[in-house]
């Protein structure tokens, strides 16, 4: 287990290099995927399993983020890569490469799950923190809302 | 000092399209230009963007500049991304003026890949190697997996280089990397194949589409988080297609998979 951790660790600090992610804030989306992964693995690797641990990878980039100043996407990213479902996009290619329909089915719509389990676990790591604070960004984008006075007048 | 209002909509503009150029989600873009314009002296400002291009308009008295500008090439450099919020944040606190944040986006548009070619070449390699053990792989077939994940990246690298369409360089990268694994699985029967493929073209995965577009989703900017959603199902196509292409060769002449 423990070695697994620290694959899944590597992997994530791979994948934050690989997106260009300054080195000061690599640790923190590496420790989300190496949390994400044993989320994961400890509620047994289904795509239930998948929605926890993304959205625990959610709420510690939501936290994280405003901890350290910086995107959201900083640390959801490599946090999230472990958990994509690379094997179950595999074998429905294969199946279709068989010819084999119903499996490609089968497997397919399991993977379309696993992708919405991870989109439905970032969704709904969002709420705690928005409840908390009172909606920054709406409030911007509420001021901001432009009346048009006037036209421009002709220039003289 | 009087702060002209076309020198604001060139700054806010470039600092939107350098968000969105980078992997930055939609709100993102929006959020900081309209904050960015506030800051530098508008009135009133708004911005509409998706990730083909942004539109945005600020006005100042009677004075209304509007602009429009086309995306063109789209990356991934969250390092760009996070230097242009920190700007933005400065500018607000007043701690840049108008020119000075501008010459700062000038400085981040200029502003290398955060790590050299080699570097993150060794990343995807020790990434694909590391998904693949993850996924249950022997000590072999994980290193194989590396190999091969080192030969994607090289390939990615070398076909954005030359500019190739990006749903047509993950689809050759695909290929590529089915014909590697086949060919070694010709001299060693005993590697898992599948395991082997499905760590090397996880660097190709569009994880960073999925996420932008769920965010997008829940900042109810719906046209950009189908197009990046749409982007990540045909990255996900592609890289399917250029390896089912060589797969499905290879079982026409004769051999057989797992």
């Amino acid at each position: 287990m423990l070695t697994e951790l620290t694959v899944a660790f590597i992997a994530a600090l791979a994948f934050a290099v690989v997106f260009n992610v300054p080195v000061r804030y690599l640790l923190p989306g590496a420790l989300a995927g190496t949390i994400g992964w044993l989320v994961f693995r400890s509620l047994g690797g289904t795509n239930t399993a998948i929605f926890f641990s993304s959205l625990g990878i959610g709420l510690l980039a939501e936290g994280g983020a405003r901890m350290f100043r910086v995107p959201v996407l900083i640390i959801a990213v490599p946090g999230i890569i472990p958990l994509v479902p690379g094997a179950g996009a595999y074998s429905t290619m294969l199946a279709l490469v068989k010819g084999n329909f119903i499996g490609a089915l089968t497997k397919g719509t399991e993977t379309l799950f696993a992708a919405g389990a991870i989109a439905v676990g970032i969704a709904i790591a969002t709420v705690p923190l928005r409840l908390v604070q009172r909606g920054g960004e709406k409030h911007i984008r509420k001021t901001a809302h432009t009346r048009i006075a006037s036209i421009n007048p002709p220039e003289h | 000092m009087i702060i002209h209002m076309a020198d604001v909509a060139d700054l806010v503009l470039l600092a939107g399209q350098l968000i969105l150029e980078n992997g930055g989600e939609t709100f993102r873009v929006e959020e900081t230009m309209i904050r960015m314009a506030l800051a530098g002296g508008a009135q009133t400002a708004d911005v509409f963007a998706i990730p083909q291009g942004i539109f945005c308009t600020i006005n100042q008295g009677l004075k209304t500049h509007t602009r429009v500008v086309r995306i063109h090439h789209r990356g991934f450099n969250l390092a760009k991304v996070l230097e242009v919020n920190r700007i933005s944040r400065q500018l607000s606190a007043e701690i840049l003026t108008v020119e000075t944040a501008y010459e700062e986006l000038l400085k981040v548009d200029r502003l290398p890949r955060r790590y050299p070619t080699g570097i993150r070449l060794l990343a995807g390699a020790s990434g694909s190697a590391a998904f693949s053990y993850l996924l249950g792989a022997h000590k072999g077939s994980v290193f194989v997996a590396g190999v091969t994940g080192l030969l994607v990246m090289f390939v990615m690298e070398f076909l954005q280089r030359k500019e190739i369409l990006n749903f047509v360089s993950v689809a050759i990268a695909g290929a590529v990397t089915a014909l590697a694994n086949l060919a070694i699985r010709q001299f060693w029967p005993e590697l898992q194949f599948d395991l082997a493929v499905i760590g090397s073209i996880m660097v190709l995965a569009p994880g960073l589409a999925i996420t932008t577009s769920v965010r997008d989703a829940l900042f109810e900017d719906l046209i950009s988080a189908s197009i990046r959603g749409v982007e990540a199902f045909g990255v996900a196509l592609a890289i399917a297609s250029g390896v089912g292409s060589v797969l499905t060769l290879y079982l026409w002449i004769g051999g057989n998979l797992p």
